[in-house]
Parts: C-alpha cells; structure tokens; sequence
C-alpha cells in the first residue's frame, strides 16, 4: 500500500476509486500509517486532522457504494499550509504566538475543497507567518527535504512541498508572497502554482503582504496543478481583490503555437551553471516542438530584489500589528498598553518575523518614507512595465526558479541577506501581479531537483499550464 | 546609514532584547546598503505602483452577513467578560 499511496496522482485516485480498486478509507488509513513513521524525521506537518479525514472519507465511499456521481477531488487527500484556516482547527502560522489559537471560520478556499469533497489530512509546516525561504524560521523545528534530509525543502510552503514530493499528501495548498509556492517546488521536485493576483480568495489566510500574496497549488503533476485551481479560483465577496474566473484549459498540443521568451537578465552571475544548463535544455526541448523561443529583456530585473524587500515589509509590519496581545495569544503583563503589546510581541515572535516588523516600519518611519517606500512603489510599476513590454513580443517567459540548489540546515540562516537573494528569480512575479508555475526538470533521478519557472500573462494559467502538460509528455 | 533601534523597535511596539538589538542594526544596515541601488534609478515619471490589483471600485451590497457564530471569535480572546473583549484599561 505505501508504493501505491506514493505513486498516487489526484487523477489517478480518481480513477482508482471510480474503478473501485480502493476506497477513500483504505487510501487515508494507508496514508497516515506512512506519514506516523515517515513525518517523524521529515516534520512537514504541524497537525493532523485524522478525526475529520476518516468521517469525510466514509461519507465519499458512501456515496460511491450507492453509485452517486462524484466530483474529481472527492475523497482526495490533500495537505494545507498551516497559515489557512480550517474551521474548528488550530492555525498556528508557525509561530508561537498563535501556539494555540482556534479557527473561527473556513477560508474560502478550504469551503471551496469541502464542496469539492477533498479531505484535509493535516497542516503543513511554514516560515513563520510565510516569512522565508527555508522552513527553518518556524517555531516547530524545520522540515527536511525529502530528496536529502540535511538539506532545507526552501520556504516557505516548505512542508506543503515535502509533504507532496514524499508522498504524504497527494496535493497541498500553499500561499506564495515572494516565492514561497514555487521556489520549494523546485527544491522539492514537485509542481507549483502561483495564480494571477486576484484569481484566488485569500479569505481566511492570514495576511503576510496583501499586495502580494495569492494561494496556489502543490503537486505531483500538472494536471493535477490545474485540477486543484479550478476548484479554487474565482470571485469572492470576501477578498475584494478576487475576480470572476471562467478557467478555459487547453490541450498541450494547442500549445506549440505559443512564443516563449527566455529573459537575458535571469542569466546572471551567481547563477548555478547546473541550473543554467537545465533551463537551456528544457528550451531545446519546447523548441523541438515547434515552438518559437526568444530573446528578450526585463531591464529592471536587478532592481526587484530591492524593492521587494522595501515594500513586503512595509506591509507585513502593518498586517503583523494585530498579534498584539489584545485580541489573539496570551496576552503578557505590563505597567501600562504599550508594555503590553511590547512584551507579547516581544515573547511570541521569531527574529525573521521581528527583523521585517523592524525594517518595515523604518521605511514606512517619517523622514524615510519617500527615499524607500514611495521609491520602491514607483520601481515596482517598472518591473511590471517591463513584462508589458515583454509579452507585447513574447506569450510566456521562461526562467530559472532559483539561483541555486537546495541548500543546507543552517547554511544560510545567519546571513539574511544570502538568504533573500534565493528568491531572486520568483518575486519579480508576485511584484507584476502575474501567475507562474514551476515544473520539475525531467531526467535528474538520483540527483537534487531542479525546476523550470513558466511566466505568464495575466488570466493565462491556461498557456503555462498547457505547456507544462505538453513537457510532462515528452 | 546609522539607524536608532530604540526609535524603531518602539513604533513597532515591540521589545528587543540586546542581542536581538546589536543583531537587527546590523542586518538593516546590510539590507539598507543593499537596497540603496534604487536611488539610482530614474523614477521622476512614473506613478507608484500602490498595490496587485486592476479592479477599481469593488464593491459589495451593505448587507448583514453572519458567516460564523461569534462566540468563535469570542473564545480565542485572551480576556473576556460576558461575550465581550476585556481589555486593559487606558485611561486612569
């Protein structure tokens, strides 16, 4: 059962209990007896959810013995980022100051997956409050990766990521602010999606950076990528940000009419000549195809890092503010108010968590507000004009996901500013507002995975998903 | 750039101790002098990009919604009296 349960695609559960080779309830047992043994060493879960796993497998192979139609994901057992609320659960964001706090309500992409039928089988292990890019700032040890365990799984849906490359979740969700899908996709060997801003309800995460965040998929396949955001994507009333979505896919063979540019700025020094060699190869591999590759330029590339780390955490010190000890957590003793919120903040969060409340609130700090934020804001809309300009010539952009690979516990968690720069190739994305997914490169068993970035246009998950389709068939 | 710690860890509302202290000033001077490529670039035309979002004006009906009961909320309050939030107190 554990090879089956390993092997297992959304699709393919699917179709093996459409086929009644197994039910909902065997898959879910087998699945938590291997994660008992193998989360013990890997830690990408905070929390299991077997109660609740076990009563919406049985309520799925109940309708199945009675012949009822079912939808594709019911009964499938999928992992959640522990930064999405599941009603009734505790959500903890990896930190300790929500070491114990409740979930009031649904996000609505957990309502969206209980209409769907999938079952949850636990939440998964993050940077605290999604702040990193290792999974080693959170409160609740790291989470090693599964391809070699002294190495980090990146960050910060790192658990989400392990969990889907070992096997111990068949998908899982996670939320990407500057990387955190895909950049332990590609540390992990697995598919990540990171969706147009406001294609997805961020209703029930909590808040990191709201200009940037956006939830998506973790995968084995990418169809399963694209299974998962249909069921997600759409208008909510809760996210005011979030639009009507009618999600048109196309087959990997429409797709050879695309033209894929592939950006000269992402070819820099400090890149892994590995990982260059990978990116050139999966190129000839489209171009074999048939498909146009370009040349093209993002000039303003070596400035996003810049302003990503200037206008995240301006946002994150504002979001932050409300673990203040008045409404959440263990509200510590003091004199007066502000020794309240100084003490509880002081004692419940993490130092990468205090290092982004700190800067952001210099650069939001009078005296330094134009110099670095309003400055940041405007380079912002130049990183964004410059994949305007690209797609004027190009329908999708190809790309490197990191500048290297994975790296390992503890190499990099002193250095903040090493540690940043492996998000280097994913937050021009999140500051454009655009989708991307990243997709394993193929032929690399027995060595550490290496992905390939696809950048889309706005609203076009349907080109890069296809051609991710189409490079999974080759 | 020297940066006064004090000053911003108290408009952060938040207690440092002195490692975390002598620790912070020192990467935000790091992450400052690294960030500081940016006066470089020209931006005197460009309008700041303020948010993710195209939509403009969205807007919902002025309903009553009661999504989730409140005594939910009400039990992960730290205090409480009665269903209400205890807080301290602000005035003497």
């Amino acid at each position: 059962m554990e090879d089956t349960i390993k092997q297992l695609t959304l699709s393919s559960f699917h179709d093996g209990l459409r086929k009644k080779k197994f039910s909902a309830t065997e898959i879910t047992k087998a699945l938590f007896e291997y994660i008992d043994v193998e989360d013990k060493d890997i830690n990408a879960y905070l929390s299991l959810h077997q109660e609740t796993a076990f009563a919406q497998a049985a309520e799925v192979d109940v309708a199945i013995m009675q012949d009822k139609a079912f939808g594709i994901l019911a009964g499938a057992p999928v992992a959640v980022k522990d930064n999405i609320l599941i009603k009734g659960t505790k959500t903890t964001a990896a930190s300790k100051i929500l070491e114990n706090y409740i979930s009031a309500y649904d996000a609505s992409v957990i309502e969206k997956l209980k209409a769907e039928q999938a079952i949850f089988i636990g939440k998964t292990n993050l940077d605290e409050f999604a702040m990193g890019s290792s999974t080693e700032n959170s409160a609740y040890g790291p989470t090693r990766n599964p391809h070699d365990r002294t190495r980090v799984p990146g960050g910060s849906s790192g658990g989400s990521a392990a969990a889907v490359a070992s096997g111990m979740a068949l998908a899982a969700l996670g939320s990407d602010t500057g990387g955190s899908i895909r950049q332990p996709a590609a540390f992990c060997g697995v598919v990540g999606l990171k969706p147009t801003y406001g294609a997805v309800s961020r209703y029930g995460v909590i808040s990191m950076a709201s200009s940037l965040d956006q939830i998506g998929p973790l995968t084995k396949t990418v169809e399963d990528a694209e299974l998962m955001f249909q069921a997600i994507a759409g208008r909510d009333p809760h996210d005011a940000t979030s639009v009507e979505y009618s999600y048109k896919k196309i087959t990997p063979q429409k797709t050879s009419s695309l033209v894929i540019g592939i950006p000269d700025e992402y070819f820099v020094d400090g890149l892994d000549s590995e990982i260059a060699n990978e990116i050139q190869n999966v190129a000839e591999t489209f171009k074999k195809q048939g498909i146009t590759i370009k040349r093209v330029s993002l000039p303003h590339t070596k400035y996003a890092l810049s302003a990503y780390y200037i206008v995240m955490p301006a946002e994150v010190s504002t979001n932050l503010a409300r673990f203040d000890g008045i409404r959440y957590a263990e509200r510590r003793t003091g004199e007066n108010l502000w020794d309240i919120y100084d003490e509880t903040k002081g004692a419940g969060f993490g130092p990468e968590t205090k290092r982004r409340i700190i800067l952001g609130a210099f650069v939001l700090s009078a005296g330094h507000y134009d110099a670095y934020y309003a400055k940041a804001q405007k380079v912002r809309r130049l990183i964004a004009q410059d994949f305007d300009q690209a797609f004027n010539d190009v329908d999708v952009i190809l790309s490197p996901v990191t500048p290297t690979l994975p790296f390992k516990i503890g190499e990099n968690i002193n250095d903040p500013l090493k540690m940043y720069l492996s998000d280097i190739f994913t937050i021009t994305v999140n500051l454009a507002g655009l989708p991307a997914l990243v997709v394993p490169a193929k032929g690399r068993k027995g060595k550490l995975p290496i992905g390939f970035q696809l950048i889309g246009q706005k609203w076009k998950e349907a080109d890069i998903l296809g051609l991710g389709k189409l490079y999974e068939l080759l | 750039m020297k940066i006064d710690i004090n000053h911003i860890a108290h408009l952060a509302r938040i207690k440092l101790t002195d490692n975390e202290r002598e620790k912070f000033s020192e990467d935000l001077e790091g992450i400052l002098n690294y960030v500081s490529e940016l006066q470089e670039v020209d931006v005197s035309q460009i309008l700041p990009m303020t948010g993710g979002t195209d939509v403009v004006n969205a807007f919902r009906h002025f309903d009553e919604i009661s999504d989730f009961a409140s005594q939910e909320i009400v039990a992960q309050f730290p205090e409480k009296e009665e269903g209400f939030l205890k807080v301290p107190k602000i005035f003497e």
